[in-house]
């Protein structure tokens, strides 16, 4: 069995803040594996506690109880570190230095060679969509830009773990077709990507796993194809002519009925649509669309976090 | 060997961050014009006081100019890191807390080092105008000017670990004005008549800050070069080592707040 690359056990962070000191419970005991290799998303609202998550794996923050370990380390343990990249949320970096210049400096503190650091710095930079920005200092650099360079610097060690806060927030469609591509291509290297995101459709497309947090507590740990079995099956239904009676006994058990005129849309459970039909084709209606919809994830989750439900692990 | 060259990474990133900042520039600028403004002001005095003018104001301005440099680098050295949250991504680097501060430190004193050798250059330069001959105690002046600066800034450091820029900057500010007390505070503890002698209440306060405050007067030399006495070697290696205790103290300091920290 392989070692998992990152554990998070029963983590739990407060805050005091404020004069009283009031206590806030940021992160309220979470807890998952990342696997060699996986791509993982680390999904949850604004203010859920994935920052504060994040910043505790890579021991900026010291946990009030519970464990994380990186290659079965500390956060804390240089040698760990070293098989680490990060990019924080909205990066900021030494606004007076040339692209270039960040890279060179961060890798010096991986113990990289004068050689191989100029290698991989101007490797970094043309693989990001740098190479045209070579001269400018990181001042003038856009958002966008920036995520760039806060990608790059993330590389600059050539890190088995790539941990990436919110990196796609930000980022015009162009950038964040290209960061995805970056993402996918990190996995074909074999190395091993951790992510936020609140952007629901990035995650559904990228990840293998994916851990769901809200109000710092866990919802979810599994796969995203079990995440999203877990979602309701729906079919819709568009017809005219439809007796009243039928719109009746839809609405009662449970449907949804649109009137469009003398049209409607009618939205019934999975198991419910076979007899429906059945029932609106004897009726004489005039059967338009029958369109099976299952749940996104982004509904699923929307649904979810509203009512502070759990999904079983 | 690995932790040296990121102290020292660190380090040479600091150093250059103060190189290109306009701020710096401009009070390196001001301080020079400062110091040949003591010719000037030499103008105003008979023929035979011109020499002594440029001496003391030269001095002062260096040991002010580098003060006011060390107080303002050194609060915003940390704050910066942390304002601009380039800390993230810096300490999630392998890094250890201590070696950031050591090499910000570090930084900072190439930075002093920098302002000293700059300002004490013009100084002499104001001095050969004047037509002074530059004796060995000036360049030791200026030695010792940089052992202070580089307690005044270790001091900042600390302060900047835990509080606000402005009050840390009122803090450092207010233990160097206490530093270069401490030596007549001494004086007056010993003395048979005086202050303490006729509040003894105050007594234990006076001892308490001679016991926590550094002893900035042992670095001003002003008063022997004004006298012509001579200030010896061992004189300047041992305020150095006294400087050089001082920093590791106040540096350890630093480093156990900067260890508990959450950077949130």
């Amino acid at each position: 069995m392989t070692r998992p690359v990152l554990t998070v056990d029963e983590l739990k962070k407060t805050f005091k803040v404020g004069f009283t000191r009031k206590v806030v419970e940021a992160v309220r005991g979470i807890s998952f594996q990342v696997e060699p290799g996986e791509i993982f998303g680390f999904l949850g609202p604004n203010g859920a506690g994935k920052t504060t998550t994040i910043k505790t794996i890579m021991d900026l923050i010291r946990p009030t109880s519970g464990r994380v370990e990186i290659f079965g380390k500390p956060p804390s343990d240089m040698d760990a570190r070293l098989k680490v990249g990060y990019l924080p949320e909205q990066p900021y970096f030494y606004d007076y230095l040339k692209p270039a210049e960040l890279l060179d400096f961060f890798g010096k503190l991986y113990g990289i060679g004068s050689a191989e650091r100029k290698r991989r710095v101007d490797r970094l930079i043309e693989r990001v969509g740098l190479g045209h920005a070579r001269d400018r200092t990181l001042r003038r650099f856009s958002k966008g830009m920036l995520q760039r360079a806060g990608l790059a610097q993330a590389l600059i060690g050539n890190p088995e773990l790539v941990i990436l806060d919110e990196p796609l927030s930000g980022l015009d469609p162009i950038g964040r077709k290209e960061l995805k591509d970056v993402i996918a291509n990190l996995r074909t290297e074999g190395k091993t990507v951790f992510f936020s995101s609140h952007i629901l459709a990035d995650i559904e497309l990228l990840c293998d796993k994916i851990v769901i947090i809200d109000k710092g507590k866990m919802r979810f740990f599994g796969t995203v194809k079990d995440f999203l079995r877990t979602g309701r099956s729906e079919v819709e239904i568009v017809a005219a002519g439809v007796p009243e009676e039928l719109l009746s006994r839809v609405a009662s058990e449970g449907g949804t009925v649109d009137r469009f005129g003398n049209r409607v849309k009618l939205v019934v459970a999975g198991g419910k649509s076979r007899d429906l039909v059945n029932a609106l084709l004897a009726g004489g209606a005039d059967l338009e669309a029958v369109v099976p919809r299952s749940e996104g994830l982004e509904e699923l989750f929307v649904r979810m976090a509203g009512k502070g439900e759990e999904v079983a692990r | 060997m690995s932790s040296l060259i990121r102290i020292l990474a660190v380090a040479a990133n600091t150093f250059r961050e103060s190189a290109r900042h306009r701020a710096f520039i401009g009070l390196m600028l001001g301080a020079f014009i400062l110091i040949l403004s003591s010719l000037l002001v030499s103008e105003l005095v008979v023929y035979d006081q011109q020499r002594r003018v440029v001496q003391d104001f030269g001095l002062f301005f260096i040991s002010f100019a580098g003060v006011v440099i060390a107080v303002i680098i050194g609060v915003l050295l940390v704050y910066k890191e942390l304002e601009r949250k380039t800390i993230y991504s810096l300490l999630s680097k392998p890094l250890h807390r201590y070696e950031f501060l050591l090499g910000k430190y570090l930084g900072m004193l190439l930075v002093l080092a920098t302002v000293t050798l700059v300002l004490g250059g013009s100084w002499f330069l104001v001095l050969i105008v004047r037509e002074v001959p530059i004796q060995l105690v000036f360049v030791k002046a200026v030695l010792l000017i940089f052992g202070e600066l580089s307690i005044v800034s270790a001091v900042a450091i600390l302060f900047s670990s835990f509080s606000s820029p402005v009050l840390s900057g009122i803090f450092t500010f207010g233990i160097f004005v206490v530093g270069r007390q401490v030596y007549f505070i001494n004086e007056l503890l010993t003395a048979s008549k005086g202050l303490f002698v006729t509040a003894p209440q105050i007594r234990p306060l006076g001892e308490a800050v001679t016991r926590i405050f550094p002893d900035l007067s042992l670095f001003d030399v002003a008063r022997e070069i004004l006298l012509e006495v001579d200030v010896s070697w061992l004189y300047v290696a041992h305020s150095m080592a006294y400087a050089f205790c001082y920093v590791v103290i106040l540096i350890a300091l630093a480093t156990l707040v900067f260890q508990r920290r959450d950077f949130v």
